[in-house]
């Protein structure tokens, strides 16, 4: 008689408060053989649904202290929430998140400078992105753009020049860059729509 | 953790180096033409036209075309605010004439998409463990950044030649 491994039907919803058996699998001696295939279908489609609902990555049958390290959205996600936002993991997110986005934007950037073909088109392009609340979002590209330079500059720095402890003055010291370029330069980009009109 | 070092010396582990290499090459490069390109593009210099120059290019273009008057009627084109500095078709024409300002455009271009597109590549392999998915992703972007290359050289050689 083979002894197997069977991965429990109901997940694991609660997560370290469950016994060991629906972490590990349970090990039974009997297999059922008896279902319809009607049962099967179903089962199946059930499966499924939950595996998709509460995918941990391939590794399902871990030992306790493993780490479950298979890349997936969700194990971006749980690794995400489970540490405590300290500088490092704030830079790594922020590193990420301003870099995705700017990656987007030089798409959308650069399908409308097709725009430059006809000065009329062009016109009217610029004069989309110069809406009000387009300022604030050139504001917040600079911002972005701000950080990226400057959080890329200290892990350039930081390969080369600094022992991994001085990483949390550097990334106060990337902060407080950033936000002083975007006051500087965005303080000329919203002065006519938002100063201007308020001065006497 | 092992199978980290199991390629070591590899070519996908050299391509990866390369990689590395190139995002820091084109990172410190990008910070260096995005200042000039900020500078040019969104601050008040003469890159870029004030409210009274912008006025009178409006006026000019309505009378060549009334398109641009139908334009301006319907709030596509809106004239400047005062002390506002707005890019404008022909300050963008008079940059691009010269060639070293199509160089420095292109390279802009080129390192940011190279650099977006590596860390783009870079950020999505993260969560794909299936290899023949990660090749077809990564050949995809290749693809995106041909295509849009392709796209920004066309346009700033087409206004410089104008």
């Amino acid at each position: 008689m083979s002894y197997r491994k069977v991965t429990p039907v109901l997940p694991p919803i609660y997560g370290d408060a469950c016994s060991s058996a629906w972490r590990h699998g349970f090990v039974m001696d009997r297999v059922f053989t008896s279902a319809s295939l009607r049962d099967r279908y179903a089962m199946g489609i059930w499966m499924v649904f939950i595996h998709v609902l509460t995918y941990r990555g391939m590794n399902q049958n871990k030992l306790p202290g493993q780490s479950d390290t298979t890349p997936s959205f969700r194990t971006f996600l749980s690794t995400v929430f489970s540490y405590r936002v300290r500088s490092g993991m704030a830079a790594w997110i922020l590193h990420r998140v301003t870099g995705l986005s700017l990656v987007l934007y030089l798409a959308i950037h650069i399908m409308g400078l097709r725009s430059l073909g006809n000065p009329l088109a062009f016109e009217a392009y610029i004069t989309g992105y110069r809406n009000p609340l387009f300022k604030f979002a050139e504001v917040m590209l600079l911002g972005s753009v701000a950080f990226h330079a400057f959080n890329g500059l200290r892990i350039f720095a930081q390969d080369m020049y600094f022992r991994s402890e001085r990483q949390k003055p550097l990334f106060y010291a990337v902060l407080a860059l950033t936000i002083i370029v975007t006051i500087i330069g965005g303080l000329p980009i919203i002065f006519p729509y938002f100063i201007t009109p308020l001065l006497p | 953790m092992s199978q980290h070092y199991e390629n070591e010396g590899s070519a996908a582990s050299r391509s990866k180096a390369f990689v590395w290499l190139m995002q820091r090459v084109t990172g410190v490069g990008l910070v260096l033409f995005l200042v000039l390109h900020f500078w040019v593009q969104h601050m008040p210099t003469g890159f870029l036209a004030t409210a009274g120059e912008y006025s009178e290019i409006l006026k000019t273009l309505s009378e060549a075309s009334p398109e641009v008057v139908d334009a301006i009627a319907d709030g596509k084109i809106k004239e400047a605010l005062p002390g506002e500095h707005v890019i404008t078709y022909s300050k963008v024409l008079e940059r691009l004439r010269t060639p070293l300002w199509r160089i420095i455009d292109i390279l802009l271009l080129l390192f940011a998409l190279l650099h977006g597109m590596l860390g783009l590549m870079n950020v999505l392999g993260d969560y794909m463990k299936r290899v023949r998915l990660r090749k077809a992703v990564v050949f995809c972007c290749w693809a995106v950044t041909l295509f849009l290359a392709g796209q920004g050289i066309v346009v700033i050689m087409a206004v410089g030649m104008k």
